[in-house]
C-alpha cells in the first residue's frame, strides 16, 4: 500500500526575516488605508451635508482618495494572508508573494517615472525589494519547492 | 601481423543519418575533380592548376609565396545564380528534420540566431548551391566507381599502439542541409583507437566539435562506446560528420563572433548574482556548461538510421595507409599527408575559419601540424595516464622515486634542525646583552626563515607519506583486477537531448518561427502607431511576446520569477539613485550596532 510522506525540511534562519518583511508590509499598507479612513472621516463633516442636499458629486479627488483608500487594503490584507501561508509553509503562498510584489513593484515605479511618487511609495518599493530578494535566496526556494514536493512510499 | 592488417582488425564501423550525402572518398579522386588556387594577401585569387589537369604530383610540388598566402583547392567551381537554383531545384532533401532546434531555446537565443544569420553576409561563407553541387559530383563519381576509403596510420607512443584512422569527406554540408553552424568544402574526421603494447584495446577517441581532452575518449569497457566485435561503433552527424559514441541528436551552442566581452561580463554578473547574492536556485548540469549569452544553437543530427560503413556491413572500407611520421618521400602514395599545407577546399575568406575548408589530416589551416598528428596519446588527454601492462612496473618505480625523495627531504629536515638548535643556543646566548641589539634582531630572523623552511620540509615528508599508502594500495587494488571507473576522466561528456525535449508540440515549433518576426513587427507597430508612448510601447510588446513564449514553453512562473527580480533591482536601484546619502548614514549605523552586539555576545558569553 502507498502511503503519501510529507518530505521535512528545516526551515532556514532567513525565513524569519521574511515572515518579518511581509507582515511589515501587510501592517504598514493597513496603517495607510488606515490613515486614509481617518482623514475621510473628518472629511465626511462636508461630504454628509451635501449628499443630504443631494449636492454631492464624485470629483477627481475623491475618486483617487477612494481608490487609494481600497488599494491600501487589499494590498494589506493580501499581504497579511500571504504572510500567513508563508509561515505555515505553503508553496502557493510563495508563488502568490512574488505576484504581490511584482504589482507593487509596477505600481510603485509607474509612480516614480511618471513623478507621482511620495514617501509611502518609496517605503512600499523598498519593501517589496527587500522580499523579492529573500524570496529568491536559494534556501528559501528550496523549502518552499520541497514543501510543495510529497515522497510517495 | 603488418601495421595494415592491425590497422583493418579495429576499424570503425560508421553509422550515418539518413539524409547524408557524402561518405568518406579518396583524395586521387576527389583531385581530379578540382582546380588549386592561390590567395596572396590583399590581392584577388588566382588558379593555379585548372580542374582535370590537377594530379597529386603537381598538388605536392613546392610553392614559393609570401607570408599570408593561401593555397586552397575548389571542388566547386563559381556558380552562377542561375546555376546554384538549378542545383538546389534538383536536389533532393531526404532528411527528416525533427522539431526545431529553435523551439528547444529561448527568445533571447533565436535574436542571437539571428544576428548569426546576419553575421554570415559579413564574413566570408560558402555560396549558395555549392553543397548540391558538390553532392552532384561526388554521386555521379560515385556511380562510376562505388568507393568507401580511410586512411590510417600506426604511431607508437609512450607505451601505446595509436591506430588512426581519418575519413576524407568532399563536403561539410550542415549548414544548408542540415540547418548547422557551417558549410565547407573537404572534411576531414579522425579517430583513434589506443591499444597496449600486446594490441589489447583500451581506448578510443572520437573527434567531435569543440571537445577536447579527456572528454574526447572512451574506455573499451565503457557501455557508452558501442562495438562490433573489436570495431568501435561511430555515429556520424549529418553534414558535420562529427563523431560521436551514441546515437541521437545533439545540441550545440555556438558563440557569436566577437562577443567575448559581453559573455565576461555576463559571467561576472551571473556570477554575483548566484554565488554573492545567493539567488535563485543552482542546477548543477547548467552551471556546468556555463554558457554564455550570445550562444546560437545548433542541432547535430547523429542518429545512426542511415547507410553503415564498415565490418559486418552492405558497404565495406578500403584502408590506405599514411606514411609514416619520418617517411617524407614524395614518392609515397599518400605523400600529400606531409607535403600539401594547402586549404582541401574553398577559402572562403572566413576570419572566424568556420566556413573555410581544412586542411589535411596532419596541418591546421594555418599550416603548423596538428596536436592530434605530432602527438596522438596527448591528444585525448592519455598522456598522464599508464597503459595498464607497464602500470605495476610504474607505480614501483615512482614508490622507489618518492621514497628517495622522501630520504633525502628527512636528511635535510634533521640537518637543518641541527642548525635551527645550534642558532637558538646562539639567539639565548644574547638575550639580555644590550650590545648584541642588532645581531640578535638578525639571529631571529635567520630562524624564523629557517623554521619555516622545517615546516615545508615537514609538510613534503606527511604527503610523501600518503602518496607512498595511497600508491601501495592502488597498487593491490590492480593486483586484484579492479579498475577505476570508466568514466572518471569525463569532465563534460556529450549526451543526446532527450526525448522530451525533441517531442515539443508543433504549436510551439510554430511559435519558434514566427515570435522574432512578430516581436520586431510589434516594435515597428508601436512606432509608427504611438511613437509619444514608443517607451511604454516596447515595454508591452516585449512583456506579451515574452509571456505568449513562456506558455508555449511551461515556463511561466520562471519568467514572472525573473521578471519581478529585474524589477526589484531596477527598485533597488531607483532607492540608491534618491537616497544614497540617508542609506549610507543607516549602513553606518547599521555596521556600529552589529559591532556593538557583536562586542556585547563576546562579553556575556
Amino acid at each position: 500500500m502507498k502511503r503519501r510522506q510529507r518530505l521535512v525540511i528545516k526551515r532556514p534562519r532567513i525565513l524569519l526575516i521574511l515572515f518579518l518583511l511581509v507582515f511589515g508590509q501587510a501592517a504598514m499598507f493597513l496603517t495607510y488605508c488606515a490613515l486614509y479612513l481617518i482623514h475621510g472621516a473628518m472629511l465626511a463633516d462636508m461630504v454628509v451635508p451635501e449628499i443630504y442636499f443631494g449636492t454631492f458629486r464624485f470629483s477627481q479627488e475623491t475618486i483617487t482618495y477612494m481608490l487609494l483608500t481600497s488599494t491600501w487594503l487589499v494590498l494589506g490584507l493580501a499581504s497579511a494572508i500571504i504572510g500567513v501561508g508563508l509561515r505555515r509553509g505553503k508553496s502557493w503562498a510563495w508563488t502568490a508573494a512574488i505576484i504581490l510584489q511584482g504589482a507593487i513593484l509596477i505600481l510603485g515605479l509607474e509612480a516614480y517615472f511618471t513623478r507621482n511618487a511620495d514617501s509611502s511609495f518609496y517605503v512600499a518599493l523598498g519593501l517589496a525589494s527587500a522580499i523579492v530578494l529573500t524570496l529568491n535566496q536559494r534556501e528559501v526556494l528550496v523549502f518552499y519547492r520541497a514543501n510543495r514536493a510529497t515522497l510517495a512510499e | 601481423m603488418n601495421d595494415l592488417d592491425l590497422l583493418r582488425r579495429f576499424e570503425p564501423v560508421i553509422y550515418y543519418t539518413q539524409g547524408e550525402h557524402f561518405f568518406p572518398t579518396s583524395v586521387d579522386r576527389y583531385i581530379r575533380d578540382c582546380s588549386l588556387w592561390e590567395c596572396r594577401p590583399d590581392q584577388p585569387a588566382t588558379r593555379l592548376i585548372a580542374e582535370g589537369d590537377l594530379t597529386l604530383q603537381k598538388l605536392i610540388a613546392p610553392r614559393s609565396a609570401p607570408h599570408g598566402t593561401v593555397h586552397y583547392l575548389r571542388y566547386v567551381e563559381q556558380l552562377t545564380p542561375l546555376e546554384a537554383a538549378k542545383f538546389l531545384a534538383r536536389h533532393q532533401r531526404k532528411f527528416r528534420r525533427s522539431r526545431g532546434r529553435l523551439a528547444r531555446v529561448g527568445l533571447a537565443s533565436r535574436i542571437v540566431d539571428a544576428l548569426f544569420s546576419i553575421t554570415l553576409f559579413l564574413r566570408g561563407r560558402v555560396p549558395g548551391g555549392t553543397a548540391a553541387a558538390a553532392a552532384e559530383i561526388y554521386e555521379e563519381a560515385q556511380t562510376e566507381k562505388e568507393e568507401y576509403i580511410y586512411y590510417a596510420r600506426l604511431v607508437r607512443q609512450n607505451g601505446y599502439a595509436c591506430l588512426h584512422y581519418f575519413y576524407f569527406y568532399a563536403m561539410n554540408d550542415w549548414r544548408s542541409s542540415f540547418y548547422g553552424v557551417n558549410d565547407h568544402e573537404s572534411d576531414w574526421e579522425q579517430v583513434i583507437v589506443y591499444l597496449t603494447e600486446d594490441f589489447t584495446p583500451q581506448w578510443v577517441a572520437y573527434a567531435s566539435h569543440d571537445f577536447s581532452g579527456d572528454d574526447l575518449r572512451r574506455r573499451w569497457d565503457d557501455p557508452e562506446l558501442k562495438r562490433e566485435g573489436d570495431h568501435p561503433i561511430i555515429f556520424a552527424g549529418a553534414g558535420s560528420h562529427a563523431s560521436y559514441f551514441s546515437a541521437g541528436e545533439y545540441m550545440h551552442e555556438v558563440e557569436l563572433p566577437f562577443s567575448g566581452p559581453v559573455t565576461r561580463v555576463w559571467r561576472t554578473v551571473q556570477k554575483f548574482w548566484r554565488d554573492t547574492l545567493r539567488q535563485g536556485q543552482v542546477n548543477d548540469e547548467e552551471q556546468k556548461r556555463s554558457s554564455g549569452v550570445l550562444v546560437v544553437p545548433f542541432v547535430d543530427y547523429a542518429r545512426g538510421d542511415g547507410k553503415q560503413i564498415g565490418y559486418g556491413r552492405e558497404k565495406n572500407w578500403e584502408a590506405r595507409l599514411l606514411p609514416d611520421i619520418h617517411d617524407t618521400s614524395p614518392d609515397h602514395p599518400q605523400a600529400w599527408a606531409h607535403h600539401y599545407r594547402g586549404l582541401w577546399g574553398l577559402y572562403a575568406r572566413d576570419p572566424i575559419a568556420g566556413e573555410n575548408a581544412p586542411a589535411g589530416p596532419k596541418y591546421n589551416r594555418n599550416g603548423s601540424v596538428r596536436g592530434s598528428w605530432i602527438d596522438p596519446v596527448g591528444w585525448a588527454g592519455l598522456d598522464k595516464v599508464t597503459p595498464p601492462m607497464s602500470a605495476e612496473a610504474s607505480i614501483q618505480k615512482r614508490i622507489e622515486e618518492i621514497r628517495a625523495r622522501q630520504q633525502k627531504a628527512q636528511a635535510e629536515m634533521e640537518s637543518k634542525t641541527l642548525e635551527l638548535r645550534g642558532m637558538g643556543l646562539e639567539a639565548e646566548s644574547m638575550f639580555d646583552a644590550p650590545h648584541f641589539k642588532p645581531i640578535y634582531s638578525d639571529h631571529i630572523k635567520k630562524i624564523d626563515e629557517l623554521s619555516d623552511e622545517i615546516a615545508e620540509l615537514q609538510k613534503q615528508i606527511a604527503i610523501d607519506h600518503a602518496l607512498l599508502e595511497s600508491l601501495g594500495a592502488y597498487s593491490d587494488r590492480l593486483a586484484r583486477g579492479e579498475r577505476l571507473p570508466a568514466r572518471g576522466h569525463l569532465k563534460a561528456a556529450h549526451h543526446p537531448t532527450s526525448e522530451t525535449t525533441e517531442q515539443l508540440g508543433r504549436l510551439a515549433e510554430a511559435w519558434a518561427a514566427i515570435s522574432l518576426g512578430l516581436l520586431i513587427l510589434g516594435l515597428v507597430l508601436v512606432l509608427l502607431i504611438a511613437p509619444r508612448l514608443w517607451a511604454n510601447g516596447i515595454v508591452s510588446v516585449v512583456s506579451a511576446i515574452s509571456f505568449l513564449e513562456a506558455l508555449f514553453r511551461r515556463e511561466a512562473k520562471e519568467l514572472i520569477q525573473r521578471a519581478v527580480s529585474v524589477l526589484g533591482i531596477i527598485a533597488t536601484l531607483v532607492l540608491i539613485y534618491e537616497f544614497a546619502l540617508p542609506l549610507l548614514v543607516l549602513g553606518i549605523i547599521a555596521l556600529g550596532i552589529f559591532i556593538m552586539v557583536d562586542n556585547l555576545r563576546e562579553l556575556a558569553g
